[in-house]
């Protein structure tokens, strides 16, 4: 059984898409959400808050979900933070940034919820 | 239409060759020779009638019409796309959510939320549609852009864009199947490095 506790924090300039995340992740008992439509403002919230599992798409202004990731694992107090990056950009050259940055886990969009809830139980989990 | 096989590149090395053979009679310009002026004069002529050809070809192709009428309405039309299908995406999460909430708490539960979240999925359509039309939002913009560019250089004068190119955030954007990794080829990329 999952421990769905921790705080998650979305991260999508597209509130469709944050929509749809959200949705997903309440159906599988995470109620602890929420939001940021870049990466600078999910910075300011994971700094402010207590956050288990961040869910960032890469492609934002002004800041990027790769240099969010970035800034997350030069970070002292957040850089242990699982980070699960959703995101339409799936060249190699963009996963290996992702994982040399120290992505916990990478998901292609589209995605499907089995995806999004297998990915979340092995960085949550191992 | 004219055939003057013009191009703003054409007209530029033209330019050139003609400021070289400037540079070369100017510091023996009292012992140029009839001749030498002559041919100046003729490739100067050359020169207008090219410029000229240019402009008519322009005139022609009808780039006003381009710059100032379709390709701003083209993107007005991808903009109403992505518009319409925002909001009718944001109509079928209303509905799904309150089937979400309906059946929270009785038996229909599983089955239900098994079948809105293949909606919730099918729905992010909407994000990838999006993406896909900014990058051909921006690809018309910057054929608007060249185009007024190579009026400029034709002396048609400054001439006004629809708009200023905005910057798309995206690295590289949704690609074709094929064009890059789907979630499997990702998965077996991140095994590797474990």
């Amino acid at each position: 059984m999952m421990d769905t506790s921790a705080g998650v924090l979305i991260v999508d300039d597209y509130k469709t898409m944050l929509r749809i995340v959200r949705n997903l992740l309440k159906q599988i008992d995470f109620h602890n959400v929420e939001e940021a439509s870049d990466g600078s403002e999910a910075l300011d919230k994971l700094r402010a808050g207590n956050f288990g599992l961040v869910i960032s798409d890469w492609n934002m202004a002004p800041m990027t979900g790769l240099q969010l990731l970035q800034e997350v694992r030069a970070d002292t107090r957040l850089k242990s933070t699982p980070f699960i990056m959703i995101t339409a950009e799936s060249k190699t050259e963009n996963v290996i940034a992702a994982k040399q940055a120290g992505v916990s886990n990478y998901i292609v969009k589209p995605f499907n919820a089995e995806t999004l809830q297998s990915k979340i139980e092995k960085v949550l989990h191992g | 239409m004219v055939n003057s096989g013009v191009a703003p590149d054409g007209l530029a090395q033209r330019l050139s060759e003609l400021h070289g053979r400037i540079a070369v009679v100017e510091p023996e310009a009292e012992t140029v020779s009839a001749g030498q002026y002559a041919a100046l004069l003729s490739e100067l002529r050359i020169l207008a009638d090219f410029i000229d050809a240019a402009r008519q070809e322009v005139a022609a192709v009808g780039v006003d019409e381009i710059v100032g009428r379709d390709v701003p309405a083209a993107t007005d039309e991808l903009d109403a796309v992505v518009m319409h299908t925002a909001e009718a995406t944001g109509l079928i999460l209303d509905e799904c959510e309150h089937l979400d909430a309906i059946v929270a708490k009785t038996e229909l539960r599983t089955d239900v939320t098994a079948m809105t979240a293949r909606i919730y999925e099918a729905c992010s359509f909407q994000d990838i549609t999006g993406q896909r039309v900014a990058k051909v939002v921006h690809t018309l913009k910057t054929i608007e852009a060249k185009i007024a560019d190579m009026l400029r250089v034709f002396g048609r004068g400054p001439m006004e864009t629809s708009s200023v190119i905005r910057p798309v955030v995206l690295l590289n954007g949704p690609q074709r199947v094929g064009d890059a990794m789907d979630q499997g080829a990702v998965d077996a990329l991140l095994a590797s490095f474990e």
